[in-house]
């Protein structure tokens, strides 16, 4: 076997490597098919209501593979309705906000 | 396969070649010149944005993709880095300019982000399809060169091996 024939199998193993593994990876394409993008889950466990009205809501996505936890820092919340609107009458539906832990 | 079918089989290459590249040099036009404000880092159309939707479900990269969010200026940085990459290789991919070089910068950027954002697909599985699809013909070139329609076919006549460095050849085209 000529060496430009060793490496076309392995261009071919990592091209459909890829392509078949990732089906699997991301969609289980070949065990229990499911769209994650199509179909979202979340959990809002954790979410609290407090007497003077603020609502601290608690949204993860279920199946997140690694936990992301934000830094210390100044971060800007947006909010969209469900008519993808993120303002209204001039409110723009966010605010400021810096982490505690 | 016979001579003659080798050489038909290079003549089909560009129809995929033009518009792989253009898939890709376009990608840069959108940003660059359609709507500048993908790459202002202070606007709501900015890509930036995008990399954290890939986050929940991306594949071996998480680290990476958290580590570019949580670094705005190095984030601007790899976005310069591989917007400049698309457009001069998806040029270089539809003038059939180092193609096989091109095609090894495509294939990892087309995978690149298919580890990212393959599970994103609203109506379909579009960005695994995407992905899978540009990554595997990108890797064609990589190893059939483009023999027809191309710079690299002039350049061929006169460095059939390739670019000489030192004693070795380097196959770009």
């Amino acid at each position: 076997m000529n060496k430009f024939v060793a490496l076309l199998i392995i261009g071919l193993v990592i091209a459909t490597g890829f392509t078949m593994v990732t089906y699997q990876v991301f969609f289980s394409g070949f065990t229990d098919l499911h769209n994650l993008s199509k179909t979202p889950a979340y959990d809002l466990n954790g979410t609290q209501v407090f007497t003077n009205g603020t609502v601290l809501m608690q949204i993860a996505r279920v199946e997140l593979q690694t936990p992301f936890t934000l830094k210390r820092g100044t971060y800007t919340v947006m909010a969209y309705d469900v008519d993808d609107q993120d303002s209204a009458y001039g409110i723009n539906f966010q605010a400021t906000v810096k982490v505690i832990s | 396969m016979s001579k003659q079918g080798v050489d038909q089989a290079q003549m089909a290459l560009p129809i995929m070649r033009i518009t792989l590249g253009w898939l890709y040099f376009s990608a840069m036009l959108r940003r660059v010149v359609n709507v500048p404000a993908k790459m202002n880092p202070s606007s709501s159309l900015y890509v930036g944005g995008k990399l954290i939707t890939f986050i929940p479900h991306a594949w071996l990269i998480s680290g990476i993709l958290e580590y570019t969010i949580l670094h705005p200026a190095f984030l601007f940085d790899f976005l310069v880095l591989w917007t400049v990459l698309e457009g001069v290789f998806g040029l270089f991919m539809m003038l059939g300019f180092m193609s096989r070089l091109s095609g090894l910068i495509i294939a990892l950027l087309a995978w690149g982000i298919g580890l990212g954002a393959g599970w994103i697909g609203t109506t379909c599985l579009d960005e695994w399809q995407i992905a899978a699809v540009e990554g595997a013909a990108a890797l064609v070139f990589v190893f059939a060169g483009s023999k027809w329609l191309s710079f690299d076919q002039l350049i061929a006549k006169k460095y059939p091996r390739g670019l000489k460095i030192g004693r070795w050849y380097l196959p770009l085209w």
